[in-house]
């Protein structure tokens, strides 16, 4: 029963993980930033708005999958439609 | 004594040279502080102002820094302001009244045929030559008033970091007799043949000149003119990728062995230490053997981009665009599209980037939707995993079969690309070609701690990948796998009636045509997120389907005895293909800031792919019955 407990809270733990790296990074910045905003309108505990600012902090670098490499760290490209020239 | 009067109208001044020339230092050790740094209009190159009183009469001079172009003939828009700038045609702008061409001593051979372009414009002309003390350290030899005297243009010796020279040439800049006319307004970009006569003439001025350069720099020409001919060039170039395909595989077999053991070892010691239960299920079945057949490819990764960043930091690169222009040209590709598809053999994502350097829509358009079938470094686990199972490691004369097949797939890659680039570029994509301009640098030894350093960044990547998503994506499979569980009194393994047998069997009715297994076609659902995840996601599954003691024997020989050659070379067939990668059709999307693009090449890859495994699984189930 102790094993599958713990299997069960890994298995927990790692789908929040990839469902965390492989959502589109614009929702993942949105989510970072509604849970940050939570986190400092209550205001404690103190360690979870440390936590969850982190997040925040990580949402607003990462691009996920591929675009984690050091190779992809540019700014993204400017927002102009390309089929319109 | 009183000063001399100084001129109301300050002199119209422009400084040209080509690129890296020292152009911009000597800008600024002419105006110092007083510059002014702006846009040109309706374009983003950058103008540069500046203005300062010249030594002797007090006169007035405005200074502007032009943007290096190689010759008047522009093949990028800052070239092309250059050229429009000097002769009068930018709107807004006067053209100056004196030129100061200034050029590099240590490469006077790509120099000149700018200054000789200058000279038959026609403008009050001063060439500065720049780095020549660098030059003199060198062991080029030159006879300054020789050249002068051929050039028919005052020529001055400067060193623009260092005070030395702009004195006197300053004094020699206003002794130049004032323009004549207006420069060649009828100005018409030169011929071919023009262009090979002025080339010629940049030859006998500088032999006139008794320019000489150092013996090393003599021996590096000879060995170019080896390693760019068409004909010795591409054959080099391709013995060069053949040894390091062959490398790949012949010395990473120890350390692999040695990767492979570890792995072996540490399931087995927690199969063994662990009571039987989910979680020595989920440790031995999902994160040893899932994320552990992933990490057993670590050592000819490494292997592939120790040769990649030799190859890089020799100065090798470079020539090889040079030798792969002429191809890419032929099918309508610009020859800037080569430092993102070079690119994209690490990573599609930097390489599709890389593309905003490209400046016509169309060109970087056509580049982003071929950059995937470039072979990039997820590809290669399950390359490497399939070959060991399947292709025999023997001798082919003085090759290896195994290092063949891979040297044929990133090939088979290769030309994919510049067939779907040949159709674009004649169809949706029409653009005219842009040829390929570029410096060479110097060959140099590569430095062993650029290469240490590059090695531990990719070693770095890989770990950080296996150690993050991958683990918890097998995680999650090894739930799917497990759960539920099967009802009393089945047979099979477990796994065949769980979450990821129901999916691998629902797949396994699109993929049977083309020879995969249920297996395999629940594979590739992770492998979506990237393309090594399958390898990982075959060894969970793989390790589940196994009962009693075989479960901690590694994948190679469960694959070897579970599925056909013809499955294994159309598994193939469908990763050169397939764009098993989220990551790129969503940078895809960025990058075009539209869903066009990337379901466009999603849809053209997935059809390609399947076309392709199709036709491999029944050529070879043909071949093999």
């Amino acid at each position: 029963m102790g094993q599958a407990i713990v299997a069960g809270l890994i298995v927990l733990m790692a789908a929040l993980y990839a469902a965390w790296a492989l959502m589109p990074a614009a929702l993942r910045l949105r989510l970072a930033r509604r849970f940050a905003a939570t986190a400092r309108r209550i205001g404690r505990p103190a360690w979870l708005v440390r936590a969850v600012g982190a997040i925040e902090r990580s949402a607003q670098r990462s691009l996920g999958g591929c675009g984690d490499c050091s190779a992809a760290s540019a700014a993204p490209a400017p927002q102009k439609r390309l089929d319109k020239g | 004594m009183p000063a001399a009067p100084v001129a109301l109208e300050p002199m119209r001044l422009a400084l040209v040279g080509v690129p890296n020339c020292g152009k911009t230092a000597l800008f600024n050790r002419l105006t110092g502080s007083r510059q002014k740094v702006a846009n040109y209009a309706g374009v983003t190159v950058e103008r540069k102002e500046g203005s300062f009183v010249g030594p002797s009469r007090g006169q007035r001079y405005r200074l502007l820094d032009l943007p290096g172009a190689y010759s008047l003939t522009p093949t990028t828009l800052d070239e092309a302001i250059t050229r429009d700038c000097l002769l009068g045609r930018l709107a807004g702008e006067a053209p100056p009244e004196r030129v100061v061409c200034v050029v590099d001593a240590t490469n006077l051979r790509l120099n000149l045929r700018l200054v000789l372009e200058l000279r038959d414009l026609g403008m009050p002309l001063l060439v500065a030559l720049n780095m020549s003390d660098l030059a003199r350290d060198r062991g080029f030899r030159l006879d300054r008033q020789r050249l002068e005297q051929e050039l028919g243009v005052p020529v001055v010796e400067t060193v623009a970091i260092r005070d030395g020279g702009e004195r006197a040439l300053l004094e020699r800049l206003e002794a130049l007799p004032p323009p004549a006319a207006r420069p060649a307004a009828d100005w018409l970009d030169p011929t071919f043949e023009q262009i090979q006569q002025t080339q010629r003439e940049v030859r006998r001025i500088l032999h006139e000149a008794g320019y000489t350069e150092p013996a090393r720099r003599r021996a590096l020409q000879r060995l170019d003119e080896l390693v760019m001919h068409p004909v010795a060039g591409p054959a080099i170039l391709a013995a060069l990728l053949f040894f390091v395909f062959q490398a790949v595989f012949s010395w990473a077999a120890a350390p692999m062995a040695l990767v492979d053991a570890g792995v072996t070892w540490l399931g087995a010691a927690l199969h063994a230490w662990l009571p039987p239960g989910a979680l020595n299920s989920l440790l031995v079945d999902g994160v040893i053997a899932g994320a552990g057949s992933v990490l057993v490819f670590l050592p000819q990764i490494l292997i592939l981009f120790f040769f990649i960043l030799v190859l890089e930091d020799s100065g090798y690169l470079p020539r090889a665009a040079y030798l792969l222009d002429r191809m890419m040209g032929s099918v309508g590709l610009s020859g800037r599209a080569f430092i993102p598809l070079l690119s994209s053999f690490a990573c599609a994502v930097p390489g599709i980037m890389a593309t905003r350097t490209i400046p016509n829509v169309r060109d970087r358009l056509a580049t982003i939707m071929v950059a995937p079938l470039m072979t990039c470094s997820a590809r290669l686990p399950v390359y490497a995993l399939i070959i060991a199972a399947f292709i025999p490691n023997r001798p082919v004369g003085a090759f290896n079969l195994q290092g063949l097949v891979l040297f044929t797939l990133y090939v088979a890659g290769i030309v994919a690309a510049m067939l779907v680039a040949y159709a674009l570029k004649r169809t949706a994509l029409r653009a005219s070609y842009h040829p390929l301009l570029l410096e060479l640098p110097e060959y140099k030894l590569p430095n062993l701690r650029n290469l240490m350093l590059g090695l531990w960044e990719r070693l770095k990547i890989f770990l950080q990948r296996v150690g993050t998503i991958i683990l918890a994506l097998m995680i999650v499979l090894w739930f799917l796998s497990s759960f539920p569980a099967p009802p009393t009194g089945s047979t099979g393994p477990a796994i065949q009636y769980s979450f990821a047998g129901m999916i691998g069997r629902s797949l396994e009715h699109v993929f049977a045509p083309i020879g995969f297994n249920w297996q395999i076609s629940l594979a590739l659902v992770p492998g979506l997120a990237a393309r090594e995840v399958a390898v990982g996601a075959l060894g969970t599954v793989y390790s589940l389907s196994n009962t009693g003691d075989d479960v901690a024997a590694t994948l190679v020989p469960m694959i070897a005895k579970s599925w056909s050659l013809a499955t294994a070379l159309s598994l193939l067939a469908w990763y050169v293909f397939a764009p098993q990668c989220l990551s790129t059709l969503v940078v895809v999307k960025r990058e075009t800031n539209s869903w066009r693009y990337p379901l466009i090449m999603a849809g053209y890859l997935f059809a390609l792919a399947y076309l392709a495994a199709f036709a491999t699984f029944r050529v070879a189930s043909a071949l093999t019955t």
